[in-house]
């Protein structure tokens, strides 16, 4: 808050200042470099669910147009070199194929349409470690404000590169007043939304997620290693030794959910290559429109293309927290 | 430490190389013979032998020569040329006062000043008369010499109107700025649009691009050398200006007639005067009780004091403050349960330097000259920020937030000149300065209902001593070759760390014929602090820290080869072209900005490199009715950091591929002269996004709805070129009392729309590329006087 007033005031203060000595200012456009349009692939691979696959089409910066999908690609998947099955469409961006990776596998995709440049990605299924161990405890802080603490203690393989990814879900199930819904029954699993649409009459239950909010105190993180819900950590600072992970989060604090919703709690064992992805993409989102900052350039993995294929293998199961009684949603 | 030991004994060997016949030394001061300021660079020479030196910073100089006649010769730009035949049979010492006027003997300064140009060892300098900074055109008719020095090859402006440097690819931060031996901070008023050097105050300037000798040292890139007139010792005299932002005075004259004189000076801006009445009107027109209120304004006061206590010592007093404050101002008044309660915001934003200095000048013995000084310098920037509210009298609540960092020093210098034979010329000497770190101290306080609270949340100061040592040699080691060699070592400790490097030094001069000479140089040098900036405005949240165990000191070699042709008395021409490295360059990581500072500044760096290279070419025309310089520049400057662009070499962001600039003045007579300058210059790199693509949903709010940009590489685009024109007219006239001039200014004649910053916005829902402009054309008016 207070960072905040002084950053406002300041910058304030600069341009008014600044502001006093032009005596004009005027916008010119400027004509681009067109760039063609790219294949963005962007999948997370995961040992415990099916693999999917998000085709989309990158927009020159100065095409306003919404961002669409690629539904007529071909995406071949390769297990170590062999070739394992096509992808299919299925809707949303989203090519399936049902088939688990496994791990300790190299995984490459190809996505070829005739009107793109072909691209490829490569993952490794990482295995995930052993002896981890997830507790959780309420307590109050200064201010009398109910908090949840996370704590999570493992040992970090030694003399190799580890990275890890948590993530906090809050699924909770909402009244969708929209008589246009046609019902559908869809159960998908895996890490990303699970989508249960159930017909009843003239509107639907849709259970949804949301980020939760945590934070740290842990000297390793700043704000580049999570924000809102994600957080991406190296082992680079505890390379070989058993490390404590400490967070705390508000489990009574929602804007959406009902006392009905859980909290998930997620552990995984991230490649290089997401983990990267990860925290660029969470200093991308820190820094966009300050003007004071260095653009963020969001990594990718994806020849010729944009995007990540990324894996990530859970180290535990889901941890569910229920939320308490407050409900703030009006 | 090998190096420097091998180097003595080079030293060593090389003095006592000279020639065994009887010699003598004439040794005295230089002085101008109207105020009695001692000149700094004057060329003292023999015709006969080419055996010379120069007058060291307080004017002093000894030249020890074979029994034999000579025809002493001492000439400075601007000034008629002294010369003197004379049978040398016994040492002696000479005063010489060197006559201002240049119309009374023009011819004979001339080849005398391009002469030096071609034999000195010295290349990548940049002089620059101060007569010559003040006619050039400039933003808002204030003369600057920071912008001045932007118009010679090889220095770069950085954004439009900004006042900082950038030498051979280097930073702002890599340039070692010293007025009067003194190291300033920050350079720069009002957001660097102004640097904070007051040109009626400034008797020197003299810029080092490459070829660094070794008495320097402690900055990567350049060494400004700024030194401040001493006051006239003859007679009382001042000289003032008013013009459209901001009006000066100085006035100077002897405490002493001979012995010891004053000179003080001081500038003040007046842009919240300027916008009082505009602001009135706002709050006028807003009807309220509120007022409001807001202001900028900056001033800067020299003084200097000298007493020439015998002709063997001299001291002097140096002193400068400058402070740059903005302000707003709100009180909004109503009544409540019939108590007038009134609530007051007030923001303020000082920021500002100090430096002083202590000087003592004694010359042991005529071969030997010293120098002992004591320095304190300061810079400050401070933030406070102030809500009141108040119930009748009584404060019913209150908040202060105050934010304050800097850097403090106190140090030491003693250096000596040496001439003990007739080809060396020998200075030597040591350096200490005693760091206080304060990177941003932030303190909070509130107080209601009679209860109060503090809170602290400042960074400990850091404290840190560096210090170096130095000697060089010039010497003339044939006829056609002249060296300058010498190591300098420097150390630097903090928290429990000590960092040092041995730096060699060389310059080497090779006359090809009278008129034609070839130059190398090859220099180390480190600097043990760092400046954590948002480059692209001069914004005084700039931070300087120390080197620590994760930061180190960073480090540049640079070599150069060179080429000055004395064409003719008028005119000669320098072509030069370097390499060089730089490493442990400091960066913000992609994302972290200054707000993000105060605390764990060091993890929100990366550490990488830098290489630039390029070639400058100068053909100048130093006198006649028409001066001036064309300058052309043609260079790259890169940067490498493991964690930026994907660790891809990537340009610096103002590395600039070709930088024109044209400088005219025209003297039509007496009474009317006219500048012009103009510049042009390679686009400035930045980042733009080049498309939009989606991302993977990491389930968070943000990623289903964010697309993301991609960049093709950090600094892959290149604004449109920069150019401007800038055109002056003074009209001077003398009168009863001394000398008054109009000057009148165009800055950007024909009104170029030159690029700011870019930003993707929109016009009629279709999105575009948008380019914010500065200045568009600018007049500007200022009278001086001067009596």
């Amino acid at each position: 808050m207070k960072t905040n007033i002084f950053k406002y005031s300041l910058i304030f203060i600069i341009f008014t200042s600044i502001v006093f000595i032009i005596a004009c200012e005027k916008t010119i456009e400027i004509d681009i470099e067109d760039t063609k349009p790219k294949l963005v692939l962007n999948a997370e691979l995961n040992p415990d669910s099916t693999i999917k696959v998000n085709i989309t089409r990158s927009r020159h910066i100065l095409d306003n147009a919404m961002i669409t999908n690629v539904e007529d690609a071909q995406v071949k998947i390769y297990e170590d070199e062999i070739f394992i099955g096509n992808l299919i469409y299925d809707k949303n961006g989203n090519y399936r194929l049902n088939y688990k990776p496994k791990k300790g596998k190299n995984y490459k995709i190809i996505v070829e349409h005739p009107n793109y440049e072909t691209v490829k990605a490569t993952s490794f299924i990482i295995s995930k470690i052993e002896n981890i161990s997830i507790d959780t405890s309420s307590t109050y802080d200064e201010y009398g404000n109910s908090i949840t603490n996370l704590n999570i203690k493992f040992k970090d393989p030694a003399n190799e590169k580890n990275y890890y990814m948590l993530k906090l879900r809050d699924k909770y199930k909402t009244e969708i007043w929209d008589y246009s819904i046609i019902v559908i029954d869809t159960i998908y699993t895996g890490p990303d939304t699970t989508i249960v649409n159930i017909s009843q009459g003239a509107f639907t239950y849709e259970y949804s997620t949301e980020v939760v909010y945590f934070s740290s105190n842990d000297i390793n993180l700043d704000e580049d290693n999570y924000f809102a819900g994600v957080l991406a950590i190296s082992d680079e600072l505890f390379d070989g030794k058993e490390y404590l992970l400490k967070t705390s989060f508000d489990a009574n604090y929602t804007y959406y959910s009902t006392d009905t919703s859980l909290i998930y709690i997620d552990f995984y064992s991230i490649s290089q290559d997401y983990y990267k992805y990860i925290k660029s993409r969470n200093k991308y989102t820190y820094s966009v429109g300050d003007p004071f900052s260095e653009p963020v350039m969001v990594f990718t993995n994806v020849e010729n293309g944009l995007g990540i294929l990324g894996s990530a293998h859970a180290n535990t199961d889901s941890i569910l927290i229920k939320r308490k009684n407050y409900f703030y949603y009006e | 430490m090998k190096k420097l030991k091998l180097i003595c004994i080079i030293f060593i060997i090389s003095c006592n190389l000279g020639s065994f016949a009887q010699k003598y030394t004439i040794s005295g001061y230089v002085t101008d013979k109207t105020s009695g300021e001692q000149i700094y660079s004057a060329n003292v020479y023999d015709i006969r032998t080419k055996q010379g030196t120069t007058s060291n910073e307080y004017g002093y100089f000894s030249l020890t020569l074979n029994a034999d006649s000579v025809s002493l010769s001492v000439s400075f730009v601007g000034y008629a040329a002294f010369t003197s035949n004379l049978y040398l049979n016994s040492d002696l010492n000479l005063n010489i006062q060197l006559d201002p006027d240049m119309m009374l003997a023009e011819v004979i300064i001339l080849d005398k000043k391009s002469d030096e140009i071609v034999k000195s060892t010295q290349m990548s300098l940049i002089e620059m008369p101060i007569h010559q900074i003040k006619a050039l055109p400039v933003l808002l008719g204030e003369a600057d010499v920071l912008k001045s020095l932007q118009l010679m090859p090889g220095v770069q402006s950085g954004s439009e109107g900004s006042s900082g440097l950038y030498v051979r690819g280097g930073g702002p931060d890599q340039n070692l700025i010293l007025l009067d031996g003194v190291p300033v901070y920050n350079a720069s008023h009002l957001f660097g649009f102004f640097s904070v050097f007051n040109t009626d105050a400034i008797s020197n300037v003299k810029l080092i691009k490459g070829g660094f000798p070794a008495r320097y040292g402690g900055r990567l890139s350049s060494v400004l050398d700024i030194r401040m007139k001493e006051g006239n010792l003859k007679k009382f005299s001042g000289e003032g200006s008013i013009g459209n932002i901001s009006s000066k005075f100085t006035f100077e004259g002897p405490i002493v007639k001979d012995k010891a004189s004053f000179i003080i000076s001081g500038r003040r801006t007046y842009i919240d005067i300027l916008a009082a009445p505009l602001i009135k009107i706002v709050n006028d027109a807003s009807g309220g009780p509120g007022k409001f209120r807001a202001g900028y304004y900056f001033y800067d006061a020299n003084a200097k004091i000298n007493y020439k206590i015998s002709d063997k010592d001299r001291v002097y007093l140096s002193f400068y403050a400058g402070k740059d404050k903005a302000y707003t101002r709100s009180k909004e008044t109503y009544v409540y349960n019939d108590t007038t309660n009134a609530e007051n915001v007030n923001f303020n934003l000082n920021w500002g330097n100090i430096t002083s200095a202590l000087r003592w000048n004694h010359v042991f013995h005529k071969k030997l000259f010293a120098n002992l000084t004591a320095v304190y310098s300061k810079y400050e920037f401070e933030t406070i920020q102030k809500y009141q509210h108040l119930v009748g009298k009584r404060t019913e609540e209150e908040y202060l937030f105050n934010y304050l960092s800097g850097i403090d020093n106190v140090g030491t210098n003693l250096d000596f000149d040496y001439s003990p034979l007739p080809k060396h010329s020998v200075k030597f000497g040591a350096n200490y300065l005693y760091h206080t770190f304060s990177p941003g101290g932030t303190t909070f306080s509130m107080s209601y209902d009679q209860e109060n609270i503090t809170m602290d949340f400042s960074n400990k100061k850091i404290y840190a001593n560096e210090f170096y040592i130095y000697a060089e040699d010039s010497w003339d080691a044939t006829a056609l070759l002249k060296l300058n060699f010498g190591a300098h070592y420097s150390g630097f400790s903090v928290q429990k760390r000590f960092y040092q490097s041995v730096q060699p030094r060389v310059s080497a001069r090779f006359l090809i014929n009278e008129k034609m000479s070839l130059k190398a140089a090859y220099s180390h040098m480190s600097q043990y602090i760092h400046l954590l900036t948002n480059a692209s405005i001069g914004l005084p949240t700039d931070l300087w820290l120390p080197s620590t165990d994760s930061v180190q000191p960073e480090l540049s070699k640079q070599a150069a080869l060179g080429f000055v042709y004395n064409i003719n008395n008028n005119w000669d021409l320098s072509i030069e072209g370097y390499y060089k490295t730089l490493n442990n360059l400091i960066e913000y990581k992609e994302g972290a900005g200054f707000f993000q500072l105060a605390q764990n500044w060091e993890s929100k760096l990366e550490i990488g490199e830098g290489y630039a290279y390029g070639s400058e070419i100068l053909l100048r025309k130093n006198y006649g009715k028409l001066t001036g310089w064309l300058g052309y520049t043609l260079s790259w400057s890169w940067r490498k950091f493991e964690n930026i662009n994907f660790g891809n070499k990537f340009p610096y962001k103002y590395d600039r591929r070709h930088d024109v600039s044209l400088v005219l003045l025209y003297e039509f007579n007496e009474k009317v002269d006219m500048g012009l300058t103009w510049v042009y210059g390679t686009g400035n790199a930045v980042t733009l996004g080049v498309a939009r693509y989606s991302g993977l949903s990491l389930e968070n709010y943000w990623s289903y709805y964010q697309a993301i940009e991609y960049f093709n590489g950090r600094n892959s685009y290149r604004m449109p070129s920069y150019h401007r024109l800038d055109l002056s007219i003074n009209l001077k006239k003398k009168t009863k009392w001394g000398n008054q001039t109009w000057s009148f200014g165009l800055y950007n004649a024909y009104s170029r729309q030159n690029p700011f910053y870019l930003y993707f916005g929109y016009d009629n829902s279709k999105r575009v590329l948008k380019q914010v402009s500065l200045f568009p054309i600018i007049p500007s008016v200022r009278y001086a006087f001067k009596f």
